[in-house]
C-alpha cells in the first residue's frame, strides 16, 4: 500500500496484483489502486455444495470467483438457474439496490472466492474518486453486457 | 459429539482461560491503544490516499500531535497551574475566615438578616442557626471539593501518561489494520462470514465516530467555554473552561456541572455574586453553539438516551470509580447499548436467532 511497495509492484513484480485485473470490475485500475483493493479483500474457500448466501439475507459482500463454479438460483435468473465460473462476479446487482439478496448462491465444485465488503468498497470510493469512477464505469459495462445478454434471442 | 472432540474443546477452553488470566493486565492497555488508533485512523487514511506509506503517515501524525502538545503545554500549563494554585490558596485562607467572613458577603448577609427577623417573629424556629450550620458544612465541603478535584486531576494526568505509553501499541494496530481484520475474518466460519463483516463495520463506525466526536467535543467546548468565561469575567476562566469541557462528555448534566464549577469559582474568590448569572449565560451560549453547530457537524445525530438513564448511569459510574468513571460511564453504556442493538438486528436479519 505504500509508495515503496507500489514502486516494487511496478519494478520488480509487475504481476503481483494482476490477478485482480482479470475481474471485469477492476480491469481499468492501476497497480496502486489494485493494491488498495487488495487491502479490503478477504479470501474465502467453500466446499462443493456449500451455501454462499441465501435469498432474503442482507447484502454485505460481493464475491469474485477465483476458481470453481457457483450456481445462482432465483426468480430473476433466466430459467431460474445460472452457473457462474472463474473471474465472474456474484452479488453485483444486489450491491446497488441496498436491500436483500435477490437469489441464493451455492457452490457446484470446490470454490475459492474473494469477498469484498460493499461498505469498505464505498469508503474506498469516497476517498478515491478517481478509483471510484473507474469501478463505476466498469460495473456499468458489466451490467450493460448482462442486459444485452438477456435481451438477445437465444 | 465424540470424546476426543469434547476433550479437545475442553483443552482449548483451558488454554483460552489461562491466556486471559495471563494477559489480564494488558487489556486496559489494548483498549486504550484501540481508542487511540480510532482517533488517529482518519488522519493516517488521509496520508495513505496520497500514496504515503502507512507507517510513515503514522510517524508524521505522531510528530504533529507531539509538537501540538508541546506547544499547548508550554503556553497553557503555566496558566492552568497558576489558576489552580490561585484557587487552592484562596480556599486555604478561607479556612481561617470561616462562617463570619461569608456572612459579610452582601447576598448572604441579606438572607441571614431575613432569617433572623423570621426567628424573632416565630418563636422556637431557629432557622438562623440552621442556616449558619449549613454554611459551615458548605465551607467544609468547599474545602474538600478542590482537593478532591485535584486528586482526580492527578488521576487524569496519570491516565494521560498511561495513554502516552500506548502509542507504541497503537502504531502496530494502525499499521497492520487490514491484516488484523483479515486475521479475524479468517477465523469466522463461512456461514457467519457476512454477519461478521457487517458487525465489524458497525463496531468500527459506531465506536470510531463516537470516540472521535467525544474528543472533538471536549476540545471545542473547552475552548469555547474558556473564551466565554473570560469575556464575562469569571475568575480562572481557562481552568474552569477546561473542566467544563471534560464534563461535557455527560449529556444533559455535563453543561450544568460545568456551570456549577464556574459558580464555585466565582463564589469562593469573592467576586460579585451577580457574575454567576453571567456565567450561566456564557455556558448557555456555549451550549447553543455546541448543540446547533459543533455537534450536528461532528456527530450528525445526538445521543438518544433518556435523561433518567443518563443520570442513573452517571450515579452508577460514580459508585464504581469516582469522577473518572462518571465521565466514561455514559459513553461506555451508549456504545454497549448501540452495539447490542446492532447485534440483535443483524442476527435477526441473517435468521440466526
Amino acid at each position: 500500500m505504500n509508495i515503496f511497495q507500489w514502486l516494487g509492484t511496478i519494478l520488480k513484480k509487475p504481476d503481483r496484483y494482476s490477478e485482480l485485473k482479470q475481474f471485469g470490475l477492476f480491469s481499468q485500475l492501476n497497480a496502486y489502486e489494485l493494491f488498495q483493493i487488495s487491502n479490503i479483500i478477504t479470501e474465502r474457500s467453500f466446499k462443493a455444495g456449500e451455501i454462499i448466501y441465501e435469498q432474503g439475507f442482507p447484502v454485505e459482500a460481493i464475491f469474485l470467483i477465483q476458481k470453481g463454479e457457483v450456481q445462482l438460483k432465483g426468480s430473476n435468473q433466466p430459467g431460474g438457474i445460472r452457473v457462474l465460473g472463474q473471474y465472474q462476479i456474484i452479488g453485483l446487482i444486489d450491491m446497488f439496490n441496498a436491500g436483500t439478496r435477490s437469489c441464493s448462491a451455492h457452490t457446484v465444485s470446490p470454490t475459492s472466492v474473494l469477498a469484498i465488503s460493499r461498505t469498505d468498497l464505498s469508503d474506498l470510493i469516497a476517498g478515491n474518486p478517481r478509483l471510484g469512477n473507474k469501478i463505476l464505469s466498469s460495473s456499468c459495462e458489466l451490467l450493460a453486457n448482462r442486459i444485452s445478454e438477456l435481451n438477445s434471442p437465444v | 459429539m465424540n470424546w476426543t472432540k469434547a476433550l479437545f474443546y475442553m483443552f482449548f477452553l483451558a488454554i483460552m482461560g489461562l491466556g486471559v488470566y495471563f494477559y489480564r493486565f494488558v487489556f486496559s492497555y489494548l483498549i486504550a491503544a484501540m481508542m487511540f488508533s480510532y482517533i488517529m485512523d482518519p488522519f493516517v487514511n488521509w496520508f495513505e490516499r496520497r500514496k504515503i506509506p502507512r507507517w510513515t503517515s503514522i510517524l508524521i501524525v505522531y510528530f504533529l500531535i507531539v509538537s501540538l502538545l508541546v506547544w499547548f503545554g508550554t503556553r497553557l500549563v503555566p496558566i492552568l497551574s497558576a489558576q489552580g494554585n490561585n484557587l487552592i490558596e484562596l480556599l486555604g485562607s478561607d479556612r481561617s475566615k470561616s462562617v463570619e467572613s461569608l456572612l459579610k458577603l452582601p447576598l448572604i448577609s441579606n438572607v441571614n438578616e431575613f432569617l433572623q427577623s423570621l426567628d424573632n417573629k416565630i418563636p422556637n424556629l431557629s432557622v438562623q442557626t440552621m442556616f449558619t450550620d449549613l454554611l459551615q458544612k458548605l465551607i467544609v465541603l468547599a474545602h474538600q471539593a478542590p482537593q478532591l478535584l485535584m486528586d482526580n486531576i492527578s488521576k487524569i494526568i496519570g491516565t494521560i501518561s498511561f495513554v502516552a505509553s500506548v502509542p507504541l501499541l497503537s502504531f502496530f494496530l494502525i499499521k497492520d489494520k487490514y491484516k488484523f481484520r483479515k486475521g479475524i475474518l479468517d477465523l469466522i466460519p463461512n456461514r457467519w462470514f457476512e454477519l461478521a463483516l457487517t458487525l465489524i463495520h458497525k463496531v468500527d463506525f459506531t465506536v470510531g465516530r463516537y470516540i472521535r466526536a467525544m474528543l472533538f467535543e471536549v476540545i471545542a467546548v473547552g475552548i469555547m467555554a474558556s473564551i466565554a468565561f473570560s469575556v464575562v469575567g469569571v475568575p480562572n476562566p481557562i481552568l474552569v473552561g477546561a473542566i467544563a469541557g471534560f464534563f461535557n462528555i455527560i449529556p444533559y448534566f455535563g453543561p450544568f456541572s460545568g456551570f456549577l464549577v464556574a459558580a464555585m469559582s466565582i463564589l469562593i474568590t469573592g467576586a460579585n455574586p451577580l457574575l454567576v448569572i453571567w456565567a450561566a449565560l456564557a455556558m448557555w451560549v456555549t451550549q447553543i453553539i455546541d448543540n446547533n453547530i459543533v455537534y450536528p457537524v461532528v456527530v450528525g445525530t445526538t445521543i438518544n438516551m433518556h435523561p433518567l438513564i443518563v443520570l442513573l448511569t452517571v450515579i452508577a459510574g460514580g459508585w464504581i470509580g469516582g469522577i473518572l468513571w462518571m465521565l466514561i460511564s455514559v459513553p461506555l453504556v451508549f456504545i454497549v447499548y448501540s452495539l447490542s442493538r446492532e447485534l440483535y438486528t443483524n442476527l435477526k436479519a441473517f435468521k440466526i436467532i
